[in-house]
């Protein structure tokens, strides 16, 4: 049995529980308190993560540590479709892992500054979201170069990676850490898409979106996308 | 310089930047806005506020014909920006003041534009056709952002190797400019939209350009963030402000659209045993309310009682309103009042309510199941899938023969209509088995209107055929709950010595604002305090949620919304 | 009463006191107002910082500290539930919102939004429809909102199954409101929640949660982790209202009766006088 050390208010654990529903795998929870107990730098949660960090996973003897790297794993082990981290194709993994790495500074930015104005930690916020706003120009300039060839998402494909679920959650609660999406307006769009991704769950402070509208008798093309 | 301009139109995002189904978020002058788009493609600019708690329509659902916010689920119509459902009270009016506020928006040259005056006249002279390039945020005021276009260069075949010589920047109209590439037919045309103080975003749109055009949007998206750079590396960032004058205040004033309109009644019909169908014009020259297949009408009948009446129009029809109305046996007295009360030239009073039974866009064949009078709304659906094109089955129950009703509508659907006649409950269910069972899934959609008990039958016969819940849907004929009327009362202005009569059925405030008497209102439920009103002397019955129990016992104030007189005279300090 | 006279006699939560540590000195602001606090044997101490001598008090009460920066502080509230035996009092965590504290209070007293912004946790479609409730000022000058329902898939950590919760809302200050509810294990009880809101600024604001439960199945963590779940639901709602102060004329923004309370709290504030953290169109026009 899959069990997901996990904090609900955590982004990076939510990019974890996103791809495990829509993979659709049974996993249990182990809820480590972050705020205001700090139960991720407990004596017993350092035995899981010597960072005190979540997430953490552990699926048999496997006990694994990172947000990016836990979506690889899973992917890798349990997507029979072979589109979330496609195995046989080198290009797209290596697009993937950059977007991947490019999630790790999301987090570092936004994740950051939303720490700081929520939870009061000692993070200089201003550098925080100006080194946010630099990273959401680059996502939304990505993103509108893919839209305007006809692609939906981060890595090119015809459909979602698990680098579109790294990307996702401190995108989508960038407003927590006082940094509008006002001026990326491509991201705002791709991150519509992501939220009709069939198996998405919300997590506190994202909300649904409204169902794509259906142009044409459904088809195998309509449905691929 | 960057002062706003209410009669003038500015471009507020790219066509593009508004698919289906998207809220947009966007900014003009510090003022936030919500851009969307419908499902028939009209464009909305709208305040980014919901009125009822403030909160950002672009966290709201766009639905493809109404906005909802994602606070208390309160939707706008599109267009209009009216609220056409509040969810906490599902059989209440909405508030007839809670309504988004709606810049007039524009579509041209592949750019939203929109303006603060809707009189605004037509935008200027068009661009033309070209490709639009990415737009940029530039985190400087629009004087500078122009200053730095004079240096723009750029190649018309999008070589980014090219040294290209600099040309005149042209303005076309203020804060629109044009750079002709040297010795090309190749136009680039520059739109500042002022964001905010320190803010403005670039549109660019290139005309005449032959080259591939995702080299030439790189080369520009190259050129244009170096511009970028250039620009905000001069000088450090200045902290965003927000506007001072909130954004109402600087609209002209206006009423919110009216909801409610008067109508009169041009023809009198007999279409079958016991069911009449009106046609009904605007009484005055205001064009008729848009409404959908599928929609209704509230009525106010000659008795005072609010009725309900699906209309029956096909999509051309917008000049006159049909309505079908069956004579109820056990009618409290709306539809005995209408077969009894209603003739050529009688004026009735209609609002449009929100349609809560409307064809939902899917790709499925639509099924259309009518019992009785309940042909009416799915008439006004099957002429609309017709003029569409689309193929789709209308089944029409009735008693018999001499109940059919609306004979040469149906008749010019030709073979998709299948009537049934004169069915028992038995019949009725083999009937309905066979029109619903055996079909593929996922391919149809059931709307069905008629008795409470043949939608019964209609639901679980299409839940036995495997047809999902989510793809039936009903119309169920009910009769709304009436408004308390009250007793008609005189009301007598103490400070202007004016009388005059408030019947039932209208509220105190309704009459004062006939009468030319400002009194302010917002919420028009009783609970907001707006329209408080002192009272001299009268017998006064509380039906508001704002006074305490001491004041309402004092009879010293009311709330003329909701509260009214219990006969006799009210004075008021007026 | 002055404007805001209430407000500057009145206790703020500072902090949640098992969330203090011992030795160290932790750094705030009241009102504006720039203080600093910290536990030692002695208990709590509080003073205001940058050189300013003006009154500053501190008290342990309900599991929280509050400031006063008055010399002649008002009495605290009463919550008689705090003092039974066997309840359970777990501070649920102080996170710091972009808003006035006003509207903060303002949401936690609304049901409309249950459904929607509480998906599947305190409401759910088509149960949308809130019920007439009533709305009284009492003898202590304090608003409270009886009689209120509302259908829940999943009403607390506790609860299984949908059942018609009922709430009472209760202002007791500008910046303090609780609810009690329908207690699952023990029907003619209630469990309580305190939103203590401690106003940094006009348009900042921490709010501070208290549970005073009878639940004796759930841990404080996963008591905690319902609570702080259904605030991170409000929490993106509340930084996206605009103007973030809150207006408090109905011309502004526009109530239906499902608003009762929430209008009677905003009649309130302006009856006593307070203007902190409201919007006043008139004062910053040209």
């Amino acid at each position: 049995m899959i069990t997901l050390y996990d904090y609900e208010l955590s982004g990076n654990c939510y990019k974890v529980r996103l791809l495990l529903h829509i993979l659709g795998l049974s996993y249990q929870t182990e809820d480590i308190e972050f705020f205001p107990s700090r139960q991720h730098k407990s004596e017993a949660f350092l035995r899981v993560n010597p960072l005190g960090q979540l997430p953490a996973l552990r699926d048999g003897d496997l006990l694994l540590r990172d947000a990016q790297a836990i979506l690889v794993y899973l992917a890798s082990r349990y997507d029979a479709s072979r589109r979330w981290y496609p195995l046989d194709q080198p290009e797209m993994l290596g697009k993937i892992n950059m977007w991947l790495a490019f999630a790790d500074g999301l987090t570092g930015s936004i994740s950051a500054a939303r720490l700081h104005d929520l939870f009061f930690f000692d993070f200089d916020a201003d550098q925080c979201r100006a080194r946010a706003h630099q990273l959401l120009r680059i996502l939304d300039e990505h993103l509108w170069f893919e839209e305007s060839t006809g692609g939906s998402w981060l890595c090119g494909g015809a459909a979602p990676t698990i680098a579109d679920l790294a990307c996702f959650p401190y995108v989508m609660l960038a407003d927590e850490g006082g940094i509008s999406l006002i001026d990326y307006p491509a991201v705002r769009r791709w991150t519509d898409r992501v939220k009709r991704i069939p198996g998405f769950i919300v997590m506190a402070g994202i909300f649904p979106v409204a169902p794509a509208l259906e142009t044409a008798p459904r088809t195998e093309s309509a449905l691929r996308s | 310089m960057n002062l706003l301009d209410t009669g003038r139109w500015y471009p507020i995002a790219r066509s593009e930047d508004a698919p289906p189904r998207h809220v947009c978020q966007a900014q003009l002058f510090g003022y936030e806005f919500a851009v969307w788009r419908d499902d028939g493609g009209s464009v909305n600019v709208w305040e980014n506020r919901c009125p009822h708690r403030g909160l950002k329509l672009s966290l709201g659902i766009n639905t493809g014909s109404e906005l909802r916010c994602q606070y208390h689920g309160w939707t706008y119509a599109s267009g209009s920006g009216i609220c056409t459902h509040v969810p906490a009270h599902p059989g209440l009016a909405e508030p007839s003041k809670a309504c988004a506020l709606a810049l007039a928006a524009v579509e041209r040259d592949g750019f939203i534009w929109c303006a603060f005056d809707p009189a605004t006249a037509a935008p200027e002279a068009a661009i033309g056709a070209g490709l639009t390039l990415r737009s940029l945020p530039i985190e400087r005021d629009a004087a500078a952002v122009q200053a730095a276009l004079a240096d723009y260069r750029f190649d018309p075949d999008g070589r980014d190797d090219a040294e290209p010589a600099g040309a005149a920047l042209r303005e076309l109209t203020p804060q629109t400019f044009e750079l002709a590439a040297p010795g090309s037919a190749v136009r680039l045309v520059f739109l500042l939209q002022p964001a905010a103080a320190h803010k403005t975003i670039l549109h660019a749109l290139l005309v005449g350009a032959s080259a591939d055009p995702d080299r030439l949007r790189r080369h520009h998206a190259q050129r244009m963030n170096a511009l970028r750079a250039a620009l905000e590396s001069a000088v450090p960032a200045a902290p965003a402000t927000e506007p001072s004058v909130p954004m109402h205040k600087l609209l002209p004033v206006r009423r919110p659209p009216k909801r409610e309109f008067s109508c009169r009644v041009l023809s009198r019909r007999q279409e079958s045993e016991g069911v009449i169908s009106l046609e009904l014009a605007a009484a005055d020259a205001t064009p008729l309310p848009a409404l959908a297949p599928g929609a209704h009408l509230n009525l106010t009948t000659p008795s005072g009682l609010v009725r309900q009446y699906s209309v029956v129009n096909g999509p051309a029809e917008r000049d006159t309103i049909v309505i079908g109305i069956k004579r109820e046996p056990d009618s409290r007295g709306g539809s005995r009042s209408m077969h009894d009360d209603v003739r050529e030239g009688t004026l009735l009073q209609a609002s449009v309510p929100r349609n809560t039974f409307p064809l939902v866009p899917s790709g499925k064949r639509p099924i259309l199941v009518a019992g009785g009078i309940g042909i009416t709304p799915l008439l006004s659906m099957a002429q609309a899938l017709q003029a569409r094109g689309e193929a789709f089955e209308l089944h029409y129950f009735a008693r018999g023969e001499q109940f059919v009703s609306f004979r040469e509508r149906l008749a010019a659907l030709g073979d998709a209509v299948r009537l049934h006649l004169g069915l028992d409950a038995a019949q009725t269910t083999a009937a309905l088995r066979d029109i619903l069972h055996g079909r593929p899934l996922e391919q149809f959609k059931v709307y069905a209107c008629g008795p409470g008990p043949m939608l019964e039958l209609v639901r679980t016969t299409a839940a036995a055929g495997d047809i999902g819940a989510d793809d039936v849907h009903f119309e169920y004929f009910r009769n709304d709950a009436e408004p308390a009327p009250g007793q008609p009362f005189t009301v007598r202005l103490q400070r202007s010595a004016r009388e005059f009569e408030v019947p039932s059925g209208q509220t105190l405030l309704q009459a004062l604002h006939e009468q030319g008497i400002a009194v302010e209102a917002s919420c028009e439920q009783g609970v907001c305090g707006s329209c408080f009103t002192e009272v001299v002397s009268g017998e006064l019955e509380h039906h508001d949620l704002y006074l305490s129990a001491a004041e309402k016992a004092s009879g010293k104030c009311l709330m003329p919304c909701v509260s009214r007189a219990r006969g006799g005279v009210l004075v008021l300090d007026l | 009463m002055r404007v805001d006279e209430m407000l500057w006699r009145d206790w703020h939560a500072v902090a949640i006191v098992a969330d203090i540590a011992a030795g160290r000195r932790y750094r705030t602001t009241v009102l504006g107002v720039p203080v600093a606090y910290w536990r030692d044997g002695d208990g709590l101490h509080a003073l205001r910082e940058a050189g300013d001598t003006g009154p500053c008090r501190i008290a342990e009460r309900y599991a929280t500290a509050w400031i006063c920066l008055s010399d002649a502080p008002l009495d605290f509230f009463a919550i008689p539930e705090f003092d039974e035996p066997d309840r359970r009092v777990v501070g649920a965590g102080s996170i710091r919102l972009h808003v006035s504290g006003l509207r903060a209070v303002e949401n936690f007293l609304d049901m409309g939004h249950f459904p929607y912004v509480h998906t599947g946790y305190l409401g759910a479609e088509p149960h949308t429809e809130v019920l007439p409730y009533d709305v009284a000022i009492d003898a202590n000058n304090e608003i409270l909102a009886t009689n209120c329902r509302f259908v829940q898939p999943r009403a607390s950590a506790i609860a299984a199954d949908p059942i018609e919760v009922s709430y009472t809302y209760r202002v007791a200050r500008p910046f303090v409101t609780m609810l009690y509810k329908t207690c699952v294990p023990a029907p003619d009880r209630r469990d309580v929640i305190g939103l203590f809101i401690q106003p940094l600024s006009e348009e900042w604001c921490v709010a501070h949660t208290v549970l005073i439960y009878l639940d004796d199945v759930n841990s404080d963590e996963e008591l905690r982790r319902f609570q702080q779940t259904i605030f991170g639901q409000d929490l993106m709602i509340l930084i996206n209202q605009v103007p973030k102060r809150m207006p408090l004329e109905a011309r502004h923004e526009i109530p239906v009766r499902a608003d009762a309370m929430s209008s009677a709290y905003r009649r309130w504030l302006r009856e006593n006088r307070i203007a902190y953290g409201t919007w006043q169109p008139e004062a910053v026009e040209a």
